[in-house]
């Protein structure tokens, strides 16, 4: 137990570089890893620098509808029923879900980080509160939550974001909680607290960078399931706002023309699995590069 | 003499891993009697506990196990199939490990994981097939009146639990530890064992119970006339319960004999190590003697004494492979033990050091190297007997105290 | 803690969680902007019935009376009536839960009978083709939505395998292999993510049951593998899958409302989407409502299941 806990290698401006090294580690021996790593890179790249990449405007009408992809001419993967080109489309729909994904496994984390830290350090009434509060929330699916916020507020990215990572507050709450439970047993914090540092220093400067490797990993497998937690509302009609790309959207958009013009939905689904797949390797390789022992596997 | 009950003669055991070949048992030899105990000592990492699983052949395709002979009541253990091996392990030949939390099943009543011993080792009469189990386990469970229950609950009693049909139905968390580790021997008795193998089994738990267990395990051998192979580190155990005792140090014996023997009259320099470690009342040194050094790297293990790197009295032959000296009565076996000095043509002053090595002494090693490699069907010559030894066979006593600190030595 | 307790503490805690369901619902509608009421009947009302309902929403009354009169009105199972329809939304649901509840059934059944076994096989063959091949598809199967493996099921099935509808749902009252065929394809698209959950989860408990002690104290007793495996194995690896597999049920009820769109299947799913669509919100609140109280009775039944394979439960702990 204690090499995880030792600090004593490599910490650069407070970053713990011996994560890093573990991971390289793994990913030079694992090809599962590799595939992982190269995938999540892509998709990134391909979100980050969709303006640059995407050869048309993917608002932009101007192609004959419903064109089969030909990998040649104009649109490679195809138009959609109102002549959008599907490639720029589809890559400025990486952005959205990609924004979406991280956006909602971030409000989970920081909530979810903060009541699991401030649960697992004060104990005691505070502690109980807290978790049973979370728990309460724990098995109510998300889609719920989702469809309430559409009710009241309508379609956008935002609703998504909160009914998504909603759920995912719990998670995080627990992992932290359990992480600083089993810190606190460890004499070193005892150490810190008798020279003197007050509670907030303990937190962030000993406790912390500890459980920064569980919450790294939950974090990306959960970037997983919200990317496709948020590709189903969106094809459902209950996401992001019609006009906006996401790969969900996209996806539902090409519901009504399944039999004629079968791309326009399995494409986006296919590079859907492909980027939630990528991520779940990543996520696999981290794993084991930390060690973390598997409280919820997916 | 009567044949030995159990006759292990030469078991080497030793597992491929990524940096080579780790040998964790080494040529090792030596025979338990009908009713007795049979103890092996050694720190953590000696290779006993794989001593052990070797017998049983419960190494699965880790390691490779091999020996001029492992034979059991005649039959040789390592020539048997798997089929074969299964109806001995748990019937004749049982085993308990350490820690009873971990070593029975949570989910299972007491009685029952002492009921399927029964059934698959007695002459019970009920269908032990793999539906029949299941069907028991999931559908219908164990029934109360059949005999195997029975016998469960008749050993509950013998090996003292109270209220033993209202326990049989509990499960092991609802024990306290010391229950637990009387349900474990309930569950090797229950095959009607000739040998029990018990890998430290007080080593979990605490002092108070230890004795308790430790008792436990005497009467039953004394009443049922069962042998124990008794695995454990700690020496206090085995002067308390063993009739004889091997000394075990990195995958080799080092001095074989009677318990008193041993812990009287020690010879190899490991023992009177290990004897000297442990604190006495009456001392009034101030520094715990300890051995100095570490134990050797198993893996791609070079040959020689294991020990030689951390002994005082190490010399020239020590380089050379171990070979078993008899010390006292001679012939009988009585008292074997592996190291040079006792070599009947090597010089040992007052101090236990060792003097000139002559050319006599290596011819005699030479001789009994020749002799262990052709085997133990090849007609050797009369065992020379350690007491012809120049310096008349007076051994010294345990070797006086040292006086360093140094790392500690668990033994 | 005794069985009795446990059971207990499951239970209070499942009427939380109604009660909060209950409370976001009630918070939800009156945030919506516009008069309650008139959101409950629709804008073509006559303003008699609506004061009738105003009345007995307690509008004009302070807000935590409103909410016991909504309370009470819900435990007398009234959940109002359909805008569109002017049904009864109780009785609209109950028509429509069946095939849902088929798909959702049939498809966690699948998941299972797939799954655990695998799982196992896994385990005893880890780093073998069995293991390779098994986690490979798992890991596509927790990577795909479940409307999309719809969508592509119906492609390359629905229109090659005549006999397999891809459209609609044939009740069970019109034969068994008819109502069959038409959840088949559904049911395995709803049934796949989570099997490849299940499936990952069944091969790391069990990975880490076959390092434990008592496995190879069973080994040691002379039982053979399949008994050890099964008998003694078995068991311990399902505690930990039981605990999560209740968890994961919302990406069953995500899968199933996606993909009776998907399948065009007249659900609670179908219902709910198209009352959104609609702005039909007696049918919102009365779905939302009826779904989560499925979800948390499912979730009893799981507990139930937990206490009845771990014996640290039902037998509080000894000395």
């Amino acid at each position: 137990m204690s090499s995880r806990f030792d600090t004593t290698n490599g910490r650069i401006f407070g970053l713990r570089t011996d994560l890093i090294e573990q991971f390289a580690d793994t990913v030079r021996r694992d090809l599962k890893a590799k595939i992982g790593v190269v995938i999540v890179t892509l998709f990134v790249l391909a979100a980050v620098f969709a303006p640059e990449l995407a050869p048309h405007d993917p608002m932009a009408q101007d192609f004959a509808p419903l064109q089969a992809p030909a990998l040649s001419g104009e649109a490679p993967l195809g138009t959609d029923s109102f002549g959008r080109d599907l490639l720029s489309r589809l890559m400025f729909g990486a952005r959205v879900s990609l924004g979406v994904g991280l956006g909602a496994v971030l409000f989970g984390s920081i909530l979810g980080v903060l009541i699991g830290l401030v649960s697992g350090f004060y104990g005691g009434r505070v502690d109980d509160v807290l978790m049973r509060s979370v728990d309460v929330m724990w098995a109510f699916p998300w889609l719920l939550i989702a469809i309430m916020l559409v009710a009241i507020f309508g379609q956008g990215v935002w609703n998504v974001v909160v009914a998504v990572g909603f759920a995912y507050i719990d998670d995080f709450a627990r992992i932290t909680r359990g992480e600083v439970l089993s810190i606190r047993e460890e004499e070193y914090m005892l150490a810190a607290e008798s020279v003197g540092l007050s509670d907030m220093e303990v937190i962030f400067e000993e406790v912390l960078p500890n459980t920064v490797a569980p919450i790294i990993v939950q974090f990306t497998v959960l970037v997983a399931r919200a990317m496709l937690a948020e590709a189903t509302l969106s094809f459902l009609g209950l996401g992001v706002k019609p006009s906006t790309p996401t790969w969900g959207s996209l996806l539902g958009q090409g519901r009504d023309f399944i039999t004629q013009a079968w791309w326009i939905s399995i494409i986006p689904g296919l590079l859907i699995m492909i980027t939630v797949l990528g991520i779940n390797l990543f996520g696999d390789a981290l794993r084991d590069a930390f060690d973390v022992r598997e409280v919820d596997t997916e | 003499m009567t044949d030995p009950l159990l006759d292990v003669r030469g078991l080497k055991t030793s597992f491929e891993t990524g940096q080579g070949t780790l040998t964790a048992v080494d040529g090792i030899s030596f025979n338990i009697e009908s009713g007795e105990v049979f103890g092996v000592v050694g720190e953590s990492g000696s290779g006993k506990s794989v001593t052990a699983l070797s017998v049983m052949r419960l190494l699965d395709d880790a390691g490779t196990v091999e020996a001029d002979a492992v034979r059991f009541d005649g039959t040789d253990l390592l020539s048997l199939t798997e089929s074969e091996m299964r109806s001995i392990r748990g019937g004749e030949i049982s085993m308990i490990f350490q820690d009873p939390m971990t070593s029975l099943n949570p989910v299972m009543t007491i009685g029952e994981q002492i009921a399927e011993v029964v059934r698959h080792h007695g002459d019970a009469g009920e269908r032990t097939g793999f539906w029949s189990e299941m069907t028991r386990k999931y559908v219908t469970g164990t029934s109360t009146d059949s005999h195997s229950w029975q016998r469960a609950v008749e050993l509950l009693e013998t090996v003292g639990i109270p209220e033993p049909e209202k326990r049989a139905t509990e499960y092991p968390h609802q024990l306290s530890g010391g229950m637990r580790q009387r349900v474990v021997i309930a569950q090797a008795l229950a095959g009607d064992p000739s040998l029990i193998i018990a890998d430290e089994p007080t080593t979990a738990l605490d002092v108070s119970i230890e004795a308790q267990i430790l008792n436990e395990l005497l009467e039953l051998s004394d009443e049922f006339g069962i042998s124990v192979l008794l695995i454990t580190h700690d020496l206090g155990v085995v002067r308390e319960t063993c009739d004889r005792v091997a000394v075990m140090y990195a995958s080799e014996f080092m001095e074989t004999g009677h318990v008193d023997d041993i812990f009287e009259d020690p010879h190899h320099p490991y023992t009177e190590g290990l004897l000297a470690s442990i604190p006495r009342i009456d001392d009034d040194r101030e520094w715990l003697s300890v051995i100095e050094g570490t134990v050797p790297d198993l893996i791609d293990k070079p040959s020689g004494c294991p020990f030689r790197d951390r002994c005082e009295y190490a010399f020239e032959l020590c380089d050379r492979p171990l070979v078993e000296y008899e010390v006292d009565a001679p012939g009988t076996e009585s008292h074997i033990v592996r190291c040079h000095r006792e070599n009947e043509h090597v010089p040992v002053d007052e101090s236990g050091h060792v003097g000139e090595v002559t050319d006599e002494a290596v011819a005699a090693l030479e001789r009994r190297l020749d002799v262990e490699a052709r085997g133990p069907d090849a007609p050797t010559a009369a065992p020379v007997d350690a007491s012809a030894r120049t310096d008349g066979g007076d051994r010294l006593g345990p070797a006086e105290a040292d006086a360093d600190g140094g790392d500690g030595d668990e033994y | 803690m005794g069985l009795k307790q446990y059971l207990l503490k499951r239970l209070l805690h499942s009427v939380f969680v109604m009660f909060f369901v209950v409370t976001v619902v009630f918070a939800a509608v009156r945030s919506i902007p516009g008069d309650p009421a008139r959101l409950m009947l629709g804008g073509d009302v006559d303003t008699e019935t609506l004061q009738a309902l105003r009345t007995e929403l307690g509008l004009n009354q302070p807000l935590y009376i409103q909410y016991l009169r909504w309370l009470r009105r819900l435990l007398s199972g009234n959940l109002g009536e359909s805008i569109r329809t002017g049904e009864p939304v109780l009785g609209s649901l109950v028509q429509v839960a069946g095939p849902t509840v088929s798909i959702a059934a049939l498809g966690m059944v699948i998941a299972l009978v797939v799954a655990i076994p695998t799982g196992i096989l896994s385990s005893v063959r880890r780093y073998e083709v069995e293991d390779y091949l098994s986690t490979a598809v798992a890991f596509f199967g927790i990577s795909m939505p479940a409307f999309w493996i719809g969508i592509v099921l119906i492609l390359l099935i629905g229109v090659n395998v005549e006999a397999i509808p891809t459209f609609g749902y044939t009740p069970l009252g019109e034969g068994v292999w008819p109502w069959f065929k038409s959840i088949l394809l559904p049911a395995f698209a709803v049934g796949f993510p989570y099997g490849g959950i299940l499936m990952r989860m069944m091969r790391s408990s069990m990975l880490e049951v076959l390092n434990e002690d008592y496995m190879r104290t069973a080994r040691a007793k002379g039982l053979s593998s399949n008994l050890v495996l099964f008998k003694h194995g078995l068991q311990n690896a399902l505690i930990p899958v039981v605990t999560l597999a209740g968890i994961f049920l919302a990406v069953v009820l995500g899968g199933v409302v996606a993909v009776e769109i998907v399948f065009g299947i007249r659900g609670l799913g179908r219902l709910l989407i198209g009352s959104i669509n609609r702005r039909d919100f007696p049918v919102i609140q009365g779905t939302v409502l009826v779904i989560a109280f499925v979800f948390v009775l499912a979730n009893i039944v799981i507990d139930l299941l937990y206490t009845m394979i771990n014996p640290r439960i039902k037998y509080g702990g000894g000395e």
